[in-house]
């Protein structure tokens, strides 16, 4: 996920190819393991545990899992694009769920995974719009391992007892809050002035002000006249009206400094997507107590807004390269490998279909507002280009590094971009 | 300049003068350079002048993720030039290139020139000054956004010092990012400058100096009318040393700012990484490379006619 790339920005250029061997492999079995060749990006601590459980699930099924690392989201899906196209590919290669694999799976460089799918009932057990941002003309190209929520708002208590005021739970109480934090001397809002933190901020604002209703408007269909609408602008207004309560130290902040803001009670909320909540966890603190976290403000405040990671199983030479990826789908779509991956990596399993009580707090209250299927909106990744995703980020971080960028300034931009879009 | 005498000889080429001027030795001879350069030869049209053409042709498709040949003409870079993210990024690449080059020459001639009075303590600031290069622009970036963070650098301290009206958020500042990156590009490499200009002031004749001692000439007149002229080359090759390191910003723009805040010192070389591979839009990251590519031709064009094209008719 995006937040690798904030973890490794000093060294973004610094493509570290490291074969990583996680975990030990398995000896139980008699028959020779099958090698299992997996390109991914996982390197931040929850990441590399979360990865751990899914290794030792496949070997355990008689896989030999051989783990390719690179470091850094960007030189991840670089390495894993050339790795695709340029002939002999690992067994499986991690992307996001969405439109970023569209050009591998046209050109038919992957092979597809209806079998397992078929065999798992995939299409029962998965969200819709997450089953859709993995199939392409009804066939499956992509193993969901996970399900993050991407607008959830993290609270700290010590900040808001210090402030003596309680947590907000509609809009308008957003604001007043906020100006009694700050009068305490603490920084409201806990920003990370990095474009896609900022980025993610206002699609939270945008959704869980003004509805699901509008979102999809905006962003999956991307209807003009939705981005011209008197809502969208009071997104965009309450949007600019946060940068108020930010403070000097914000621009270029990675967002799990904002997140230690939080744990140290200096920041009294942030806005983030769940893979936050792994911060609080090693710091010790208690949801409820400690620390809070809602899906969103106000009315909205039950609409999951899916992210997903993927493996992508390219074609290459190799007898058993469909028993490895076939053996690879099976296992980490298994309720078993789903539920202990997501725990250590703080997401949500993809498959709706696992006991909820086996989750964390947040993570349960995430799943359970999952599970209602008009709470679930494919998230930005899903339904955008990669290069329409980047111009609409261009727009809302000049907005926001910008005070005297007004807000139909901000519209006719992101109207631009999206008339701009080649897709 | 008899420094660039050799030079020339050498890109005159194999096929020029040698044969006529050696007739003994035969024709079979002359082919040996040939030979010797062809693995360069090779590289250099393969690799170099082979991915340029492609670059050029692909900014001329609708490749995305991956290099596709269907053509659509000059969309790119129509798309390009109606970018003002693309646009903002060519007006920092001069603003900052300018502000480099000029401010690493004055610096770095100015530590020159105070190390060259045999100031005491020579070597050890003559170290000093240098380090920085020393480190990689990645380094020096991450090490000013600290420096320049107002909750853990200056700032900080001068609010601690009751002075918090000193505290200039430079990194925060969309008018401003772009010089505090100026500041930390020369605080790298004005020590380079300062090492090649004491070189070359090291190397003036000390009859010079006498002579100018007995008019009565005062030291800075000496120095620049008299001595700085006489390090042209060292300048040339400062210029080009400090150029070259301006064409291919990204890292010390990663590090410090990432290109903000918003996109205010965003740089050619970021939008072309940032297209080609975050963004996946192949085709326009060529159609962006083809421009600088363009640009640094166009630039350098002048400098190559003087340098090769014209026929020695003396030295300079």
């Amino acid at each position: 996920m995006r937040h690798v790339r904030c973890a490794l920005m000093g060294a973004t250029f610094l493509l570290g190819l490291a074969a990583l061997p996680i975990g030990p492999a398995t000896t139980a079995h008699a028959a020779a393991p099958i090698k299992i060749e997996v390109m991914d990006w996982f390197t931040s601590s929850s990441e590399t545990a979360a990865l751990r459980e899914l290794v030792a699930k496949v070997n355990a099924a008689g896989g030999d899992w051989q783990n390719v690392t690179i470091a850094g989201f960007d030189q991840g899906v670089a390495a894993a694009q050339s790795a695709a196209a340029g002939g002999n590919p690992p067994t499986a290669l991690q992307f996001n769920g969405g439109k970023q694999f569209d050009d591998l799976a046209e050109r038919g460089l992957l092979n597809t995974i209806d079998g397992v799918a078929a065999e798992q009932d995939w299409t029962k057990v998965l969200p819709p719009a997450l089953g859709a941002s993995i199939s392409r003309d009804g066939h499956y190209y992509g193993v969901p391992i996970d399900d993050h929520g991407e607008t959830w708002m993290y609270t700290s208590s010590a900040a808001f007892k210090k402030a003596g005021v309680a947590v907000p739970t509609t809009w308008d109480a957003f604001f007043p809050a906020m100006d009694k934090l700050k009068a305490a001397g603490i920084t409201p809002i806990a920003w990370g002035g990095q474009d896609w933190q900022e980025f993610g901020a206002f699609y939270t604002v945008l959704l869980s002000k003004e509805g699901p209703d509008l979102y999809n408007a905006v962003f999956r269909d991307k209807k003009i006249d939705a981005v011209n609408s008197a809502a969208f602008k009071d997104a965009v207004d309450t949007f600019g009206k946060m940068r108020a309560y930010v403070d000097a130290g914000s621009p270029n902040r990675n967002w799990n400094d904002a997140t230690a803001m939080l744990i140290k009670g200096t920041g009294g909320v942030q806005f983030m997507g769940d893979f936050a909540k792994g911060e609080f966890t090693v710091a010790h603190m208690k949801e409820g107590q400690d620390y809070g976290c809602y899906l969103g403000l106000g009315a909205n405040d039950h609409y999951f807004m899916m992210s997903t990671d993927v493996l992508i199983m390219p074609k290459g030479k190799g007898a058993d390269r469909i028993a490895a990826q076939d053996l690879l789908a099976k296992v980490a779509m298994s309720k078993d490998a789903q539920l202990a991956f997501n725990n250590a990596k703080g997401g949500v399993p993809a498959r709706l279909d696992i006991d909820s009580t086996k989750l964390d707090p947040c993570a349960r209250k995430g799943y359970e507002a999952l599970k209602v299927p008009g709470n679930q909106l494919a998230g930005p990744e899903m339904v955008l280009s990669a290069d329409l995703m980047g111009s609409l980020t261009d727009v809302v971080t000049r907005f926001w590094s910008s005070p005297t960028m007004t807000s139909d300034q901000f519209i006719e931009k992101f109207a631009a971009a999206i008339k701009d879009a080649d897709d | 300049m008899s420094a660039t005498q050799p030079v020339s000889d050498v890109l005159a080429g194999p096929g020029g003068t040698t044969p006529v001027s050696r007739p003994r030795r035969g024709r079979r001879i002359a082919w040996m350079p040939h030979v010797a350069l062809t693995p360069s030869w090779i590289i250099a049209i393969v690799a170099y002048l082979g991915t340029m053409a492609a670059t050029v042709e692909l900014s001329f498709t609708r490749s995305k993720l991956l290099p596709v040949f269907e053509f659509v003409g000059w969309h790119q870079y129509v798309r390009l030039f109606r970018s003002d993210v693309w646009l903002i990024s060519v007006g920092n690449l001069l603003l900052f290139g300018v502000l480099y080059v000029v401010g690493c020459l004055v610096i770095g001639s100015v530590l020159a020139i105070l190390l060259d009075r045999r100031m005491r303590g020579e070597g050890l600031l003559r170290t000093i000054f240098l380090y920085p290069y020393a480190l990689s622009f990645i380094v020096t970036g991450i090490v000013w956004r600290w420096i320049l963070d107002p909750t853990l650098g200056i700032g900080r301290s001068f609010a601690a010092m009751g002075l918090p009206g000193l505290a200039i958020n430079w990194l925060g500042s969309e008018q401003l990012a772009i010089y505090a990156v100026v500041v930390s590009g020369i605080w790298q490499s004005a020590g380079l400058v300062m090492a090649l200009m004491l070189a070359g002031l090291r190397g003036v004749d000390g009859e010079i100096w006498k002579a100018a001692r007995v008019d009565g000439i005062p030291v800075w007149r000496t120095y620049v009318s008299i001595i700085i002229p006489q390090t042209w080359p060292m300048v040339i090759t400062s210029i080009v040393l400090l150029a070259m390191s301006v064409v291919k910003s990204y890292d010390l723009i990663v590090a410090l700012t990432n290109g903000g805040p918003g996109v205010s010192t965003d740089v050619p070389a970021k939008f072309i990484i940032d297209y080609l591979f975050v963004r996946t839009n192949v085709a326009l990251a060529m159609a962006a490379s083809t421009v600088m590519l363009v640009v640094v031709v166009v630039v350098l064009m002048p400098w190559i006619y003087f340098q090769y094209m014209r026929k020695p008719g003396g030295g300079r």
